[in-house]
């Protein structure tokens, strides 16, 4: 099984891969407190300053499968799929702008999830289970993604990508990642994000260098990679088709949107240490779409290097095979794989929250405390992870992909809710969730074309739009008009000082 | 109201035909491609503003 194995890379990929998972298991002991408590296991006790807190965000949010997936749609498509650099400009300022509130009024109420948020805003469990299923249901193929990223760069290392050791080493990794989550919980993926960030800087830095030199500059690149979109014809090219303009307007806002309600996103917000911390964060995570931007890039440079492959996801690990010296291939490949396990850990923790606090809780056992919740979580962080595995040993990788998009359309149903939520009370909670469930159905509907997923819709032959914002808009247009006409009168258990005064930090 | 020129990087990153085009290039980078690169330190400035008026 080894005969095509690169050993240099493999042991230079082996070694980083031990590296952090000795600092996964040793993170447990780091800033010590009772991991017995779901605050200290699931949200690190909220004491994350700013340095931490921007390594740990950035190495969530910009996760491995970004590293392979969006070089791989600017390959296959070229302009279209640099839609990741504007997305990731719209989403500081609303980070910088919305969620010190969100951040404020979960501290003073010990809320640890948007479910937990919406129970107390609108005092509605049934929307605050709704919250909850869909962050579960977005996050699920999310994480399932990550061990794509993984199992490209194992297969690049030379290891069989068919037969019955096809799946060992991924399987092994991943059972690795799911034993000190267990153990250490969000520790874990805070302290291995150093390794993983520093790594990926390093591997971008020297990739912008080294290839555009052996490509002959970033004139070259960019006319070979037009040569190609030029013979391919279609939806390609170095920018976009008028007909491409709407469509990557509103996936870009659209995205946008979604982003920061993902649990995982949640987990990694609400684990700083204040409204600062954030605010602060906003100022310095763009450095990390800066980076996105260049790996971007990497997707030309693979059509001046001359390399074709069938499926686009292989153009990174191709890529950097074929210029790079082979102990520089194992650092590369290694960030790429650890670049894989930080959110794979958030993305498990911010879902073992969310199904602890949101729908075990309130709708199995209310009368759980404080121990029991945490094992629950810890149980949950290991099924969700199992179910991530099995989705890719035994579902096609496409399915998987379909299904995070879709994701995409089903998360962004919670802005109403969560973002509204942040400054008005004005809407009432049975208006939202009617809402969202219309804005999932015909999310669901739209993009359901006959064969395969379609991310976009005209809007009554004007323009095309991305479906999700389609979906929310009649979402929020069904919350409004319903909460116009019921009037809305549940408790609601927060304040107004709640989203705008910065308690001083206490620990309980 | 200081805030509300957060919304100018986001204005301008949505302005997508302002920026759909190959000319100037800039070390052999189309405009498109390096005008959206360049949206990201310009929106750290006014990150960093918004910022530093916070803080006073």
């Amino acid at each position: 099984m080894t005969d095509h194995l690169n050993w240099t890379a493999t042991l230079v990929f082996v070694f980083f891969f031990a590296l952090v998972t000795v600092l996964g298991f040793v993170a447990a002991n780091w800033k010590k407190a009772d991991l017995g408590d779901l605050r200290e296991w699931g949200l690190g006790g909220r004491r994350f300053g700013a340095w931490i807190s921007w390594f740990l965000i950035g190495g969530d949010l910009y996760t491995a499968y970004t590293v392979i997936a969006v070089p791989a749609l600017v390959y296959a498509v070229g302009a279209y799929g640099f839609f990741a650099v504007p997305y990731t400009i719209i989403i500081y300022p609303l980070l910088f702008l919305v969620f010190p509130r969100l951040w404020r009024v979960t501290h003073r109420h010990n809320y640890m999830t948007a479910g937990d948020f919406v129970l107390g805003r609108y005092g509605d469990k049934w929307l605050e289970l709704a919250i909850a299923f869909t962050g579960i249901l977005a996050t699920m193929p999310y994480i399932a993604l990550q061990l794509v990223g993984i199992e490209k760069v194992i297969g690049a290392l030379g290891f069989p990508t068919e037969g019955v050791t096809a799946h060992l080493p991924l399987t092994l990794a991943f059972i690795i990642l799911a034993v000190y989550t267990y153990r250490s919980g969000l520790r874990a993926p805070a302290m291995i994000a150093f390794v993983k960030d520093i790594m990926i800087y390093i591997f971008v830095l020297a990739a912008i260098i080294v290839i555009p030199q052996q490509l002959g500059g970033f004139g070259a690149i960019f006319d070979a990679a037009a040569a190609v979109y030029a013979k391919k014809g279609g939806a390609t090219g170095l920018t976009l088709q008028p007909a491409q303009i709407m469509p990557y307007i509103t996936v870009v806002l659209g995205s946008a949107m979604a982003l920061f309600l993902y649990p995982h996103s949640l987990t990694g917000i609400l684990s700083a240490s204040g409204p600062d911390a954030i605010k602060r964060n906003a100022v310095a995570l763009p450095a990390y779409s800066l980076v996105l931007g260049l790996i971007a890039m990497l997707g030309l440079m693979a059509h001046a290097a001359g390399i074709v492959v069938k499926n686009p996801q292989e153009v990174v690990p191709a890529l950097i095979l074929k210029s790079f010296p082979d102990w520089f291939v194992g650092f590369s490949f290694a960030a790429i794989a650890i670049g894989a396990l930080v959110p794979a850990a958030v993305m498990s923790i911010g879902a073992a929250n969310t199904f602890t606090r949101n729908i075990w809780k309130p709708f199995i056992h209310p009368q759980m405390s404080g121990a029991e919740e945490t094992t629950v979580a810890k149980v949950v962080s290991l099924v969700v992870k199992l179910g991530a595995l099995a989705v890719i040993l035994f579902v096609p990788t496409k399915f998987a992909i379909d299904f995070q998009l879709l994701g995409g359309v089903w998360m962004i149903q919670c802005f109403p809710a969560i973002i509204f939520g942040l400054y008005t009370r004005w809407f009432d909670g049975k208006a939202l969730l009617a809402g969202w469930a219309v804005g999932m159905l015909l999310g669901t509907w739209l993009a359901w074309g006959a064969d395969k997923w379609v991310p976009t819709h005209g809007v009554f032959d004007w323009f095309v739009a991305y479906n999700g914002l389609i979906a929310v808009v009649v979402n929020i247009a069904i919350s409004a008009a319903l909460s116009a006409v019921l009037g809305s009168s549940a408790p609601d258990a927060t304040k107004p000082d709640d989203y705008e005064i910065d308690q001083i930090a206490v620990r309980r | 109201m200081r805030y509300l020129m957060l919304f100018i990087p986001v204005m301008v990153a949505l302005s997508v035909p302002l920026y759909n085009v190959i000319d100037n290039r800039w070390i052999g980078i189309p405009f498109f491609w390096w005008f959206q690169l360049l949206m990201i330190p310009v929106s750290v400035l006014f990150l960093l503003a918004a910022y530093l008026g916070d803080r006073k």
